[in-house]
């Protein structure tokens, strides 16, 4: 995927949306800012950025780490589940 | 699909609470906005940037407005009407300041000079919406058709009795063939652009 890069002169530019408003320079989720820049088109916002994947590729990312996420919260099928009973109860 | 696809509309069962909480006043050309449907003006803002050449020190802020939401709560309403199947918006903010003063009649002059372009406004519902009346810059262009806000008329007193309401009334009007289109981000995007 290519990487997203923002453009020096535009590093410390005040973008807002998301949960606030921070120069580009310091954001850590500038694939959120591009999703929306894409899809709108937005020349302004795009205008910011040296390189940028596309809209398919950042979806992509996007799904794929949502499943992996998903993946993580639900155990392995074959894990058997060990009963936890308090030790005071076993007799 | 053979003349016009309607849309559906959830119910929506969250918090739904009335009334203005806070609003902001901007100049409209300072800022660009973000819109994913921009095809006929309707669709979310998600994201705002100031404008090129606008910067913070040459005044391209949110200027917030503290409103009063308890005795004289402000409201903001729209009245719909169509003629000839073109629908019309009436907005209105209507703001409450208590306090007669030097502030007030600074912040009336400085309003008053917006008269030629019109402000941008953004209001924060006490349910956490957030509506934006006023923008002119989409994607970094000037819209052709935008909402007009302006200050337009209002009523100053100084109460009779000592627990009378004592200030302005005020309503900011601006008429346009859509409702107001809501801002997506969260409201620290907002307060992070009062400086």
């Amino acid at each position: 995927m290519t990487e997203i890069k923002v453009k020096q002169e535009f590093a410390g530019t005040v973008v807002g949306f998301g949960k606030g408003s921070l120069p580009l320079g310091k954001r850590d989720d500038l694939e959120e800012l591009a999703v929306m820049a894409l899809q709108a088109n937005d020349k302004h916002i795009l205008n910011m950025f040296d390189s940028l994947p596309t809209l398919q590729e950042l979806q992509d990312a996007k799904a794929s780490k949502i499943s992996a996420s998903m993946k993580a919260a639900v155990p392995a099928k074959n894990t058997p589940v060990k009963p936890e009973f308090p030790k005071d109860k076993i007799g | 699909m053979l003349c016009k696809t309607p849309a559906a509309l959830a119910k929506v069962c969250n918090n739904t609470a009335s009334g203005v909480s806070k609003a902001w006043l901007f100049d409209p050309l300072d800022f660009t906005w973000t819109q994913p449907t921009a095809t006929n003006g309707s669709g979310a803002l998600t994201v705002v940037a100031r404008a090129t050449g606008a910067t913070a020190i040459g005044g391209a802020l949110m200027y917030p407005v503290i409103l009063d939401n308890k005795d004289n709560a402000s409201e903001y309403t729209a009245k719909r009407s169509s003629k000839n199947r073109k629908p019309k918006y009436e907005h209105n903010l209507n703001l409450k300041y208590e306090a007669l003063s030097q502030t007030f009649t600074d912040w009336l002059t400085a309003i008053d000079a917006t008269a030629c372009c019109g402000v941008g406004i953004v209001m924060l519902l006490n349910n956490g919406k957030i509506l934006i009346a006023g923008q002119r810059v989409i994607g970094g262009t000037e819209i052709a058709y935008p909402l007009q806000m302006l200050l337009d008329d209002g009523t100053f007193t100084s109460g009779k009795a000592t627990d009378d309401f004592q200030g302005g009334d005020l309503n900011f009007k601006g008429d346009h063939n859509l409702p107001l289109n809501e801002f997506t981000g969260n409201i620290s995007v907002i307060v992070g652009f009062e400086s």
